[in-house]
């Protein structure tokens, strides 16, 4: 018999005793796996909601930049309006190389629940928005005909909610104007899924707005230097510049405040973990005390016992490690339920992303840890000497 | 729809009283969500409109129109075909220009009270 099944066997001999220990190293190694799988998830997330805009840098009239972009992002109204001569004004910058105007307008809706809602309008260039967004697939339909053209394009849910089809009319409440639907979208996974979206000039002329807008997506050429473009727009008057870099880079670090507090949790766990471990094994060596001190005075040497104790330690932690990245990958989806119930806003798509590097990290760390929490039994349990072993058990007797 | 109907029971302390059902149907101008609470036999208690787009909302929404489907249930609404929108009982009166979104409550309506009838009363006569 060599020394991994012995160590496996003196393991089974406490099985209530091993189950919880391994179960508490069960519980670490998912907490590590869950947090490490949500920070990467929400930062692909977040990535990929921002490239989805279709623009790396937003431009909206002065206001709070974050306010508006997280607005933006979820589809909100702007604060407030830009002049429309500001699209050539951009238009000169060499770095440039698509723009795109866009008019958000909310109207009350006294006819949508108890007390009313906002219903909002999106007002987008039928020529320069849609290449902004090539992921976006028509289920049915296309875009508008023209910018002044009565027709509306839905997302997704909002056809879904207002059960709409191409070639259905709309009604914009308070203006008693009817628009056709021209276009459904097929679900995206992003905020548009959401959006109606109307030509930009109907838009300005239903809602009194002419030669306003409340936003403009800049597209900048891939070798164009965006801090010298967005330095030379942050000239312009009455416009504040939002970099998607920016807001990134800014929701990432709270992110990361939040993740240190919970990193630091999970340390803890990780702690308290090693302690039950330390304390199993060195249970276990204590209750074996004679029982080592026979297998020395047989020959077994200081390293063979220490390497016994120690592997009874690694075989603990494998276990537990293992099937606490299991338990993760298992409970993925009800972990980013209860992320998204506390996170309302956070971004689309799945929250906890696991995958080999992070699973591998991870158990490895547990291992780690638990190797070194078994450092110390396994030498006490080689130091032990033949003569005082037999001796206490002889007292025993 | 992804959720097409909600069902909630009414409970007075732990015995059911009755029914809440809200369906969804399309309208001329969007989509209409149609709520009625009935009693354990059936009958329409009251009938509220959640969300509606339409030239005549406010009258749709109003008190007094939601009051005429009171006392109604599945056999009243029997004769009534959605598709000629022929065969309405008698006492509901259409407010003027309610047109098709007219149509389109009613037709939620019988929807309402069929679904209701699937999922509650006729899996109690089994």
């Amino acid at each position: 018999m060599n020394v991994y099944a012995i160590a496996y066997k003196n393991l089974l001999r406490k099985k209530i005793r091993t189950a919880l220990t391994a179960g508490g190293i069960m519980l670490s190694a998912w907490v590590l796996a869950t947090l490490l799988g949500f920070n990467r998830g929400y930062q692909q997330g977040l990535n990929r909601d921002i490239d989805n805009m279709g623009f790396q840098v937003l431009l909206t009239a002065k206001g709070c930049p974050y306010e508006a972009a997280t607005l933006m992002l979820k589809g909100g109204t702007g604060l407030r309006y830009m002049p429309e001569s500001v699209v050539k004004t951009v238009f000169k910058n060499p770095e440039v190389e698509k723009v795109t105007p866009m008019l958000m307008h909310g109207v009350f809706d006294p006819n949508k629940g108890e007390n009313g809602a906002v219903a909002a309008y999106l007002g987008v260039d039928s020529e320069s928005f849609p290449p902004m967004k090539p992921y976006l697939e028509f289920k049915q339909g296309g875009w508008f005909k023209s910018n002044t053209a009565l027709e509306a394009v839905l997302g997704y849910e909002a056809a879904e909610l207002e059960t709409r089809e191409a070639g259905d009319k709309l009604l914009i409440p308070g203006l008693d104007q009817e628009l056709t639907v021209v276009g459904v979208l097929k679900r995206s996974g992003t905020q548009d899924d959401g959006t109606i979206f109307l030509p930009i000039s109907t838009v300005q002329n239903l809602f009194n707005r002419k030669g306003m807008l409340t936003g403009l997506g800049i597209k900048v050429k891939k070798e164009a230097d965006i801090s010298a473009l967005e330095n030379r727009l942050y000239d312009l008057p009455d416009v504040q510049v939002v970099s998607m870099a920016q807001v990134k880079t800014t929701i990432m670090n709270l992110v990361n405040s939040a993740r240190v507090i919970v990193l630091g949790i999970a340390g803890i766990a990780l702690i308290i973990a090693m302690a039950g471990v330390i304390n199993t094994i060195l249970m276990s060596v204590m209750e074996r005390y004679s029982e080592i001190g026979i297998l020395k005075s047989m020959g077994a040497m200081p390293l063979d016992v220490f390497r016994m104790i120690w592997m009874e330690t690694a075989i603990l932690c494998g276990l537990g490690g293992a099937a606490g990245i299991g338990l993760a990958f298992v409970t993925a989806r009800v972990s980013e339920a209860a992320v998204r119930y506390f996170l309302p806003y956070a971004p689309n798509g799945a929250l906890v992303a696991l995958d080999g590097e992070i699973t591998g990290f991870a158990f490895l760390l547990i291992l780690a840890g638990g190797l070194l929490s078994g450092v110390y039994p396994a030498w006490r349990a080689a130091r032990v000497r033949p003569l005082d072993a037999i001796r206490v058990e002889g007292d025993q007797v | 729809m992804d959720v097409p109907y909600t069902l909630y029971d009414i409970y007075k302390d732990k015995e059911i009283v009755g029914y809440i059902h809200g369906v969804n149907q399309k309208g001329e101008y969007g989509g209409i969500q149609v709520f009625l609470a009935l009693d354990k036999a059936g009958t329409v208690k009251a009938f509220y409109i959640q969300k509606l787009t339409s030239r005549a909302a406010k009258d749709l929404r109003s008190k007094e129109f939601g009051a005429q489907f009171k006392g109604l249930a599945l056999k009243d609404f029997s004769p009534y075909d959605p598709a000629a929108a022929k065969g309405a009982p008698a006492k509901l009166k259409a407010p003027s220009k309610a047109g098709k979104d007219f149509q389109a409550v009613l037709r939620a309506v019988k929807k309402n009270l069929i679904l209701l009838d699937e999922f509650v009363f006729s899996k109690k006569e089994k």
